[in-house]
């Protein structure tokens, strides 16, 4: 068989994803290991002071932060989206898809854009604050634009889906007939949630809390325009690097370090579904 | 669980999805450009962001890059999962790795990555490093959507192809891309979106010459919350929304 | 004597280091219809796929009509395939799916034309021109997968197991009708399949395959009478096997008990003295015997009925020897020797064989 096609196809993905994706990331990586100047984007000696700089209190701070941003995130997109997926899973199939495309509808435009709907709604005149105070809830506008609360609800406002889209999909594919046979052996409803529900979506949880956790590190436009002048997550650490101070090779050695983080959830991911291969295959 | 119950919280949660669009494009037509308080209706602001010229200018260059960069993804992404499902070939798992790994990572790792090798390669930062960062990040989403579906086409249908007679060009033209036709169309319409839409990665290769959309807005949204920009963002949403909603009814219409 | 259309010569197959098929030396002449009988798993698929280019041997050699068909592609080879699935192509209509070989080979529209209407009239199909296969029952597409294949004038027909996925009646229809297809277009037919019947109704010749062996070859009739072996006489057919030991032995005669009944039967194949035997008496040789229609029950043995299944043309009885060893016959109805073939569970019978029309083969554990 002469499958030229097939060299001729392989070949230009190789390339590709070779030049665009290979070599782009391992020369993040020498650069992070290379000499900072600001006048130039690196200068060719080795140097682990940029992955030393990061120990500075000033930076872990930044990442304290960070992951505590995330990790709030993270929850609050499952405590609002497990319960959303799980009433979604189970609604007649109609119902379902109208639901979803619903639910999907306000993702297809740009990112920037629902960030900025987030900021016109929450700002010290908007109409968040003009309800409540119309209602006499609240006598003064509450200050919610420009601190970190901004952030966290900017984030998940742009994140849920990430977190009920695979918890649906687990949810959708298990078999009711399990939830019965727990409540005909006798379990209470809130018994077979914990005992049969929970573990049994708990690899769809774990698949969306990786998409939600990551981004909410890094997507710094959102912590730009929500949280105002303060540099909050990880991501704007990085922008800053690379287009305030000028400093390539510690804002390379930021990104080595997030996906170091990536690696290790995906790891963890990949020991908790333990089929490491099935899972792989079910992703491409 | 009750009825009432599911149905409120489903309620909710749409209106925390909806609430701020809705508010956004109901001020897009208030006549007032500080207060949030109503001041009557106007489309005062729609005529200004038709008569803006740079924004027109921005939208240009955004639409033209997304047709550029999902045409070349869908492109280079169909050959490779063809390829990806129909051959064993050296290196395979390495590049089923490798497109795995840039859908996973966090989009600014990969837009500093093509930041760093576009300024080492000396490439201006405009239209072309734009394009190659755009092709990058959608030839992953085009693979893995193409090849799920090719995957599910029964591999004597090929067998048989060239049984009867079929070159390697004759297969691909007249069986494998009719046969993928509805998986190619969603994954362009997808990749248009990521392309149309994507910050984070055109934030950092994006250069003062060219422009786009999503660039624009956030230079305009970190100034503020102007009425110009509310208009702008409605009609966006406008925009999606009738896609959106046509492709639904038309691949609804299809499978019935 | 027609000649070979394809020779195989030591074809091997290896897969990951497992032998898929070994050592296949095969000959197909012009105009027959040769079936590759065989259990899931034996190899006869994966043959089929190397005569139609889908893939290679690990060694051997292949001839399509004399030519060398090691570099040939698929598309290279007059050879055409009729798959197990059909394969039909879902996004285009019967027309372009018959027409699609043509069109590859650059045949004019016009001529296209003429032979896909024509060979959609001799597969009965015409006035379906312009539906998808998914309109079609399984007959149907069927149909449509041989005109595709018999459309581009091979000078063999492939066909990999098609009639499985039908029912039992159109299953026989379509057996018919494949066997008149074939005398009409006196091309060579290479047939797969693992339905031992099939294999009996429409072959000339049977290639029985085992484990990626060939173990038999030669007529339906000779594979059916003449097992050589005792994996063949079980897989086609039924078969009452004893396992015996020949007592005495000379050139052209066999000394053996059978339920303690003293035998003489034929020697086919220099066995001697001692030597370890399967005897098969096929369930339609086995005569069995109302102790009131028989005046001596010599030479006879005895049997217990534990089953009558009547099936319309025949009886089958499930019969039980005094040492527990159960025996299957069949009975024909035949009118002209008023033979009674009535009988009852638990009835004592007797039992019997034409002699020679056993078969003897050497023992395997």
């Amino acid at each position: 068989m002469k499958p030229k096609l097939h060299y001729f196809s392989v070949g230009l993905i190789a390339t590709w994803l070779g030049v665009f994706g290979l070599l782009s990331f391992l020369l993040m990586v020498v650069i992070s290991f290379l000499q900072q100047d600001p006048d130039h984007i690196a200068l060719p000696y080795f140097t682990f002071q940029n992955y030393i700089d990061l120990l500075d209190p000033m930076f872990l701070k930044i990442f304290i932060k960070s992951f505590y941003v995330a990790i709030i995130v993270t929850g609050g997109c499952l405590i609002l989206g497990y319960p959303f997926a799980y009433i979604l899973s189970r609604l007649p199939e109609k119902l379902q898809n109208i639901s979803l495309l619903l639910l999907l509808l306000p993702f297809w435009t740009s990112s920037v854009v629902r960030s900025y709907a987030m900021m016109s709604l929450l700002k010290t005149k908007g109409l968040l604050n003009t309800l409540l105070l119309s209602m006499g809830i609240i006598h003064q506008p509450l200050q919610i634009l420009f601190t970190p609360t901004a952030v966290g609800i900017g984030l998940i406002y742009n994140l849920l889906p990430f977190m009920i889209l695979p918890i649906y999909v687990n949810l959708e594919r298990f078999d009711i007939a399990l939830i019965e046979a727990a409540r005909d052996l006798g379990a209470k409803w809130t018994t077979v949630f914990r005992k049969v529900i929970i573990p049994l979506s708990m690899p769809g949880i774990v698949g969306g809390a990786t998409l939600v956790f990551l981004p909410s590190m890094t997507l710094f436009f959102i912590s730009d325009l929500l949280g105002g002048a303060k540099s909050l997550l990880l991501g704007n650490l990085i922008e800053n690097q690379f287009l305030m101070a000028n400093n390539w090779p510690r804002g390379a050695a930021t990104s080595v370090l997030l996906t170091l983080i990536m690696g290790a959830g995906l790891l963890m991911y990949w020991k908790r579904t333990k089929n490491k291969e099935a899972e792989h295959e079910a992703f491409l | 669980m009750k009825r009432s119950f599911k149905f409120i919280y489903m309620l909710l949660i749409y209106c925390f999805l909806y609430i701020p669009i809705a508010a956004l494009i109901g001020y897009s037509f208030n006549n007032t450009e500080y207060s949030m308080l109503w001041q009557g209706f106007t489309t005062n602001w729609y005529r200004d962001v038709l008569h803006d010229s740079n924004l027109w200018v921005a939208v240009w260059h955004s639409f033209y890059l997304a047709i550029a960069a999902s045409s070349t993804a869908l492109l280079i992404g169909t050959l490779a999962a063809v390829s990806l499902c129909r051959y064993e070939f050296r290196g395979k798992s390495l590049l089923r790795g490798l497109l795995f790994v840039i859908i996973l990572t966090p989009d600014i790792v990969l837009g500093i990555a093509l930041l760093i090798l576009f300024s080492l390669g000396s490439l201006a930062l405009g239209f072309w490093s734009l394009y190659f960062a755009h092709v990058t990040f959608c030839i992953p989403f085009v693979v893995v959507i193409v090849l799920t579906r090719a995957k599910g086409i029964d591999p004597n249908i090929f067998a048989a192809a060239s049984d009867l007679g079929a070159n390697e060009i004759q297969l691909f033209w007249r069986i494998i891309v009719p046969m993928l036709l509805p998986a190619i169309l969603s994954s362009a319409l997808l990749c248009f979106a990521l392309s149309f839409d994507d910050i984070v990665i055109s934030y950092f290769v994006s250069g003062p010459g060219f422009e786009i959309l999503p660039i624009k807005i956030f230079s305009m949204a970190r100034l503020g919350v102007s009425p110009k920009l509310n208009t702008l963002c409605s009609l966006l949403f406008f925009m999606t929304f009738i896609i959106v909603c046509f492709s639904h009814w038309f691949t609804q219409r299809r499978k019935a | 004597m027609s000649k070979n259309i394809i020779e195989l010569h030591g074809i091997s197959k290896s897969y990951d280091g497992q032998m898929i098929l070994d050592d296949i030396n095969l000959t197909v002449r012009d105009g027959e219809f040769l079936t590759l009988l065989g259990p899931s798993g034996c190899g006869k698929t994966t043959l089929l796929r190397m005569l139609a280019g889908l893939e290679k041997p690990s060694s051997g050699k292949i001839l399509i009509d004399g030519r060398d068909a090691a570099g040939l592609d698929p598309q290279e080879r007059h050879v055409n395939t009729v798959f197990q699935s059909y394969a039909l192509f879902p996004h285009m209509t019967v027309f372009n799916n018959v027409a699609f070989g043509l069109r590859c080979d650059g045949v004019d529209e016009e001529a296209v034309k003429t032979r896909v209407t024509e060979m959609l009239r001799m597969v009965r199909l015409t006035g379906y021109e312009n539906r998808k296969p998914a309109a079609l029952s399984g007959g149907q597409q069927q149909r449509v997968a041989i005109a595709r294949a018999v459309v581009k004038e091979p000078i063999v027909l492939l066909l990999d197991e098609p009639l499985s996925s039908l029912d039992y009646r159109l299953r026989k229809n379509m057996q018919i009708e494949l066997k008149e297809l074939q005398r009409k277009l006196g091309i060579a037919f290479v047939f797969v399949t693992h339905d031992q019947e099939e294999a009996l109704s429409m072959s000339d010749t049977i290639v029985v395959l085992q484990q990626g062996k060939v173990v038999q070859q030669g007529t339906p009739r000779e594979i059916y009478e003449n097992p050589t072996d005792i994996s063949v006489a079980t897989f086609i057919g039924e078969s009452n096997i004893f396992d015996l030991v020949i007592e005495e032995a000379n050139e052209s005669e066999l000394k053996i008990t059978v339920e303690s009944i003293s035998y003489t039967v034929r020697n086919p194949a220099h066995f001697k003295t001692g030597d370890k035997i399967h005897l098969l008496i096929r369930p339609e040789d086995t005569r069995v015997y109302h102790r009131s229609e028989i005046e001596t029950t010599e030479g006879l043995f005895q049997a217990t009925v534990t089953q009558v299944i009547y099936k319309g043309t025949t009886v089958d009885l499930i019969l039980k020897l005094p040492d527990g060893k159960r025996l299957s016959a069949t009975e024909f109805f035949d009118e002209d020797n008023g033979e009674d073939v009535t009988y009852t569970i638990g009835e004592t019978v007797w039992i019997s064989w034409p002699l020679g029309w056993e078969v003897v083969l050497p023992y395997e554990t």
